[in-house]
């Protein structure tokens, strides 16, 4: 039974494929040099085979050693120049290397499968394609000689060797001493010919019996036996095998078979017979020992001359050493402790600064970095191995399909961490898949479009900004976003408002949809419904992403961009509640800074999402905090006055000093926290894949190569966390993983884009909004006046107010302003002392006065639906919420009448309530003008009904239900505008008798002379509450007069 | 240690039994020293009832092959078991001594 877990097979496993990888490009390089053979290829693909067929034979592998074995035998016969690369002979070796690979990944069954097939195709190949060899100058006898000159065996017969080698041995002079290598291991001379037995033929041998007496002298502790062995097993598996140190084993070199003449003038000084004096097996090289160089002996007489061969060196002389990945790992590990470790030095000697120290820390550090980087280096490996095997998939792909593609690579040498170099193999295969199934045309058809017949696909590595670019570029088809749409549409994965927004670039990304394949025909190539989906889930797991640039005829150009390694991270720290975050730099794509006074203004909810609108773009926030599930905590840093007096301020009332606010009963206890903590907000905006968002953290740290340890299994759940490290104070930080976060809260961007949009369209309706000059004077409370009221703003200083009788007037421009406090009239709080102010000032009954207001955040078009119920107190006319804000929207002739009453005894009241005449239409189409003044109309006694344009006035007029006293209207209107309503009322003799006062903010000479020509009786600005209501009266007055209808006031002032 | 199976001439033929090892093979030695100082060129050694033969066992085949070669005479071994046989043949102990597998 074969054990998958057995060391030995696991690393057999792990070397065929290895072998196998690099087998199929070797194939087909040696297959297109055709006759003209590479002889270093050939023999280094004859050497991996064979040591794969060597190790099989050991392990058992009875299948996959005569498999191997056939193929050795082939590139063998290409080697000596009787073969020649045929395609033919390359298919017949690819097929084989399949049947190895299928072999060796399911190596527990592999004895059960049936080679023959491979096998015949292999010989038949090589007869049909042999080209007859002379074969009789192989009747030759050789010697085996020694590095040193002395020779091992002589006189053997070359055929034999020849013929050990064909069948695809190794030949090897193998030293064995009785005593050391078997009796002292308690090993019997049986136990050593079963082993011997098992794993080759002893092709010639003798004992040495120098040093070895007779009968009357003691028994030998030495018996050294040298033997010519053919064997397929590899020199270390030999050593192994046969239980003698590897240094006895040694490989007599394969070249001799390809060096036919003999090599000439190199004598054999030594020979076999010779009874030479060694006294005990010589370990480094005992072939040797037999014939020691001090003793040169003449040659046996032949009648050739003998071919001297040189053995190998039992370990080849080779610059690569195996090593367990494990042992790798842990090098890795320690060498991340060491950096930890280094970072904390560095951190106690810049703290404790000695000149001694801080030299010593400093070589620490070097030293440090650079093991670091030695050891980094052996986790990497050249993308070759990866993009070897591609150009054998073209090859067959392209067959297969009828195409022809021609693959170029480029940057094979480009190095990469191990881990990531065994992720993106799948990934990769499958672009490359695409590319020729998807990509490239048939050669018909690019004929048609006036290409080459032969596709181009373009595979090529490079370091591009810390990252490794991979990009697949074909001169193909390209893909057709439209019909992408089309076949997005039909399954159902967007909807056809979807589609028709789309840009190309959006709908290309289609591809990436789950279970989107786009083969037109499910091909056994692609198309199967793992889609690029896969590859871009697959490509993100190790930190990469895939970009698409495709046009449609010209081809397309995929481009991966992985990370260099996984172990070491340039990451930003950060801290959030108590704890310190990393975050690695490739998913950071830039950090946004809101000052605590454009929070209020810059973060927007949509569908309870908040949002950064960022350069045009809505950006989904994430606050740490509740991802993670803690408490964020305000870092208090002074920044200047005016923030540090609003921050004292929040501090107050986090101590509970807080005085209960009608605004705080709205606000849900989270929204509460979140704008205690806004301060200044701290944004990373990160990056992973295609997917944007921002993330709200405490405070920002240092940039940080960090060394990124694994959690604990009993962690592996938590989807936030990528790992952890160790900071430079011995703390721990968790590494954050920014796709988990996303995942986590159910981020989801098309939402966000959708809602975008949405909000995008409800901004453009104008008739919804109001211009609104938003200000706070605390953090909490929002107030917002109508531009429309306000006739401008200044900005003062504290000093510039001067206190008169009780009132705040404003020294300015020679004269002086009255100044109005909110909280000395509405229910808020104070504005905060300070150093300058600002002040708007509002223009009422022909005075002005100013509002102080200390910090004004910006003019929103704030919906117009207002609640009048809530907020509804002196001075306020009700509340709208923008970005789940309450805004208090100020009424400010009711502010100032509250605070200078006298202006306004001069304003002329309506006395009688129940008059019918009193009855006002008013029409107005923004709702937020149509309720204000509604409401101060009702407010000063009159019945009021609002229609929202011209058409729903006219029609409610001729309703005999109603009977009005009065017309006000706006002018610009939908449906019908104001002019057009004072037209008809003017001309139906019904109403002709109404007073019509417009209302209008285009108050243009021309305007006001067309309106007059109309019939309208008045015109009034938009908004002068007080001028409006003193020609409201002016013309009811004057109608009841006409009438004679008076009130009883009016009879008075009459007879006056 | 062995018994003589039989004498003649100059020619004897040993059949030891059990082990030929560290422990017994330089008495084996002493034993057939005597048997060549005795005047016998030609020993036969039948190893049929041998179960075990060490490193130093298989030495005192060598120096017997060698004393006798010396002196004119010759060793042959006789084994019924296929492995050693096999083994004397692998070391090409054959080529110098007769080994004869014994059915």
């Amino acid at each position: 039974m074969i054990n998958k877990n057995d060391e030995l097979v696991a690393s057999y496993i792990e070397e065929a494929n290895e072998t196998l990888a690099d087998f199929e490009n070797d194939i087909l390089i040696i297959e297109e040099a055709g006759a003209n053979i590479d002889i270093e290829l050939v023999n280094k693909v004859f050497r991996g085979i064979h040591s794969m067929k060597g190790s099989a034979g050991f392990l058992g592998l009875v299948s996959i050693g005569s498999l191997a074995h056939e193929a050795e035998n082939v590139l063998n016969l290409i080697r000596n120049n009787e073969l020649v690369p045929t395609s033919k002979v390359a298919d017949a070796l690819l097929r084989a290397a399949d049947c190895l690979r299928g072999m060796t990944n399911n190596i527990d069954t592999s004895n059960d499968v049936d080679v023959t097939e491979f096998v015949n195709l292999l010989q038949v190949a090589t007869t049909e394609e042999s080209t007859p060899e002379v074969r009789e100058s192989l009747n030759r006898d050789v010697d085996i000689a020694l590095p040193t000159g002395g020779l091992a065996f002589v006189m053997i017969k070359e055929m034999e060797l020849v013929m050990w080698q064909k069948q695809g041995f190794d030949i090897y002079v193998v030293s064995i001493d009785f005593f050391t290598d078997i009796h002292d291991k308690n090993l019997t001379p049986i136990d050593f010919y079963k082993r011997t037995n098992q794993h080759g033929n002893v092709v010639s041998s003798y004992m040495s019996t120098a040093g070895i007496g007779e009968l009357d002298s003691e028994l030998p502790d030495s018996m050294n036996f040298v033997m010519l062995f053919a064997s397929m097993l590899a020199p270390a598996d030999l050593a192994q095998a046969i239980g003698v140190p590897e240094s006895q084993v040694s490989h007599i070199a394969t070249s001799m078979q390809t060096n036919w003449e003999p090599s000439g003038p190199k004598e054999p000084s030594g020979s076999v017979e010779s009874e030479t004096q060694t006294s005990a097996p010589v370990e480094a090289c005992p072939v040797e020992a037999i014939i020691p160089a001090s003793q040169p002996v003449s040659p046996k007489p032949k009648n050739n001359k003998p071919d001297t061969v040189i053995p190998t060196s039992s370990t080849p002389a080779s610059t690569n050493l195996r090593v367990n990945v494990k042992v790798l790992d842990r090098l890795m590990n320690l060498a991340g402790e060491l950096v930890l470790g280094r970072n904390q030095l560095l951190q106690e000697a810049s703290d404790n600064s000695s000149l001694g120290m801080e030299s010593v820390a400093n070589r620490i550090d070097q030293v440090t970095s650079e093991l670091q980087d030695a050891i980094m280096q052996t986790r990497m490996q050249a993308i070759g191995t990866v993009f070897n095997k591609f150009p054998r998939i073209v090859r067959d792909l392209s067959s297969q399909l009828g195409k022809e593609c021609e693959l170029t690579i480029d940057g094979k040498d480009v190095e990469m961490d191990k881990t990531i170099i065994e992720a993106i193999g799948d990934p990769l295969t499958h672009l490359i898949r695409n590319s020729v199934d998807h990509g490239i045309e048939d050669p018909a058809t690019r004929k048609q479009r006036r290409k080459s017949p032969s596709g181009t696909i373009k595979l090529k590595a490079y370091h591009q900004a810390g990252k490794v670019n991979i990009s697949i570029s074909d001169d193909g088809g390209g893909i057709d976003g439209e019909k992408l749409k089309e076949k997005a549409l039909e399954r159902g994965i967007i909807t056809s408002d979807q589609a028709a927004d789309m840009t190309h670039r959006e709908a290309v990304k289609l591809i990436f949809h789950p279970g989107f394949s786009m083969a037109k025909v499910v091909s056994d190539v692609s198309g199967r419904g793992v889609g690029m989906d896969v590859v871009r889930t697959n490509i993100e797991e190790i930190g990469g992403t895939v970009e698409v640039d495709t046009e449609v005829g010209v081809g397309t150009t995929i481009v991966v961009k992985l990370p260099l390694t996984l172990a070491i991270m340039p990451s930003l720290v950060l801290r959030c509640g108590q704890d310190r975050f990393a975050i690695p730099q490739v998913n950071i794509s830039e950090l946004v800074r809101i000052k605590a006074s454009n929070v209020a203004t810059t973060i927007e909810k949509i569908k309870n999402i908040e949002v950064l609108r960022l350069r045009g773009k809505l950006l989904p926030l994430v606050r740490l905090s509740n991802a993670l599930g803690i408490t964020s905590q305000f870092y208090d840093r002074k920044i200047d006055d005016l923030e540090d007096n609003q921050r004292a301020q929040i501090a107050d009332r986090r101590s509970g000093q807080e005085p209960v606010q009608a605004v705080a009963d709205l606000r849900s206890g989270q929204d509460r926290r979140e704008n205690t903590v806004a301060g200044a907000l701290n944004i990373i905006v990160v990056e992973s894949g295609h997917f944007h968002y921002g993330l709200i953290v405490d405070e920002l740290f240092d940039n940080k190569e960090i060394v990124v340890k694994p959690l604990g299994k009993h962690l592996k759940d938590c989807v936030c966390l990528a790992g952890a490290t160790i900071l430079g104070d011995g703390m721990v930080a968790l590494i954050l993983d920014v796709a988990g976060i996303a995942s986590h809260l159910n981020l989801i961007m098309p939402d966000t884009e959708q809602a975008l949009e949405d909000k995008a369209r409800a901004d453009s309706q104008d008739s919804e909004t109001q211009s609104t000059l938003v200000f706070a004077n605390d953090p909490e409370e929002f107030f917002g006046v109508p531009v429309e009221f306000i006739s401008r703003i200044e900005r003062i200083r504290a000093s510039q107010i001067d206190s008169v009788g009780g009132q705040d007037v404003l020294q300015y421009r020679g004269s002086s302003l009255p100044l109005l406090h909110l909280a000395d009239h509405a229910r808020c709080k104070p504005e905060p002392e300070a150093a300058v102010y600002n002040v708007i000032v509002f223009k009422i009954s022909g005075k002005e006065i100013g509002l102080v207001a200390s910090n004004l955040v910006d003019i929103s078009e704030l919906p117009v639906h207002i609640d009048t119920v809530t907020f509804r107190q002196t001075g306020i006319i009700g509340s709208t919420i923008q970005n789940e804000k309450a805004i208090r929207l100020i009424d400010v002739f009711e502010l100032t009448e509250a605070a200078h009453p006298e202006w306004f005894t001069q304003r002329e009241t309506t006395e009688s309530k129940e008059n019918k005449s009193n009855v006002i239409l008013f029409a107005e189409d923004s709702s937020f003008f149509r309720q204000q003044v509604t409401n101060f109309l009702q407010s000063e006694g009159y019945e009021v009904v609002a229609c929202e344009d011209g058409q729903i006035a006219w029609d409610t007029l001729q309703d005999p239900e109603h009977q009005f006293g009065l017309v006000v209207t706006d002018i610009e209107m939908p449906n019908m505008d104001g002019l057009e309503l004072a037209r008809n009322i003017k001309s139906d003799p019904m109403f002709a008798h109404l007073p019509v006062i417009a209302v209008t903010s285009l108050a243009g000479q021309d305007d006001i002379e067309k309106g007059m020509k109309i019939g309208i009786d008045d015109y009034q600005v938009k908004l002068d509450r007080d001028m409006l209501l003193a020609a409201i009266a002016k013309h009811l007055k004057a109608a009841r007069l006409k009438s004679g209808v008076l009130t009883n006031s009016e009879k008075h002032q009459i007879r006056n | 240690m062995s018994e003589h199976v039989g004498i003649q001439d100059k020619n004897i033929e040993l059949n030891p039994d059990g082990k030929i090892t560290a422990a017994n093979a330089d008495e084996f030695r002493q034993e057939l020293l005597e048997l060549v100082e005795s005047g016998i060129l030609q020993i036969t050694i039948n190893l049929n009832n041998v179960d075990m033969i060490d490193s130093k066992g298989l030495a005192v085949f060598i120096v017997c092959h060698k004393t006798l070669a010396a002196k004119g005479g010759s060793l042959t071994v006789i084994s019924d078991n296929e492995e050693l046989c096999n083994l004397f043949h692998l070391m090409r102990f054959d080529e110098h001594f007769a080994v004869v597998k014994s059915e």
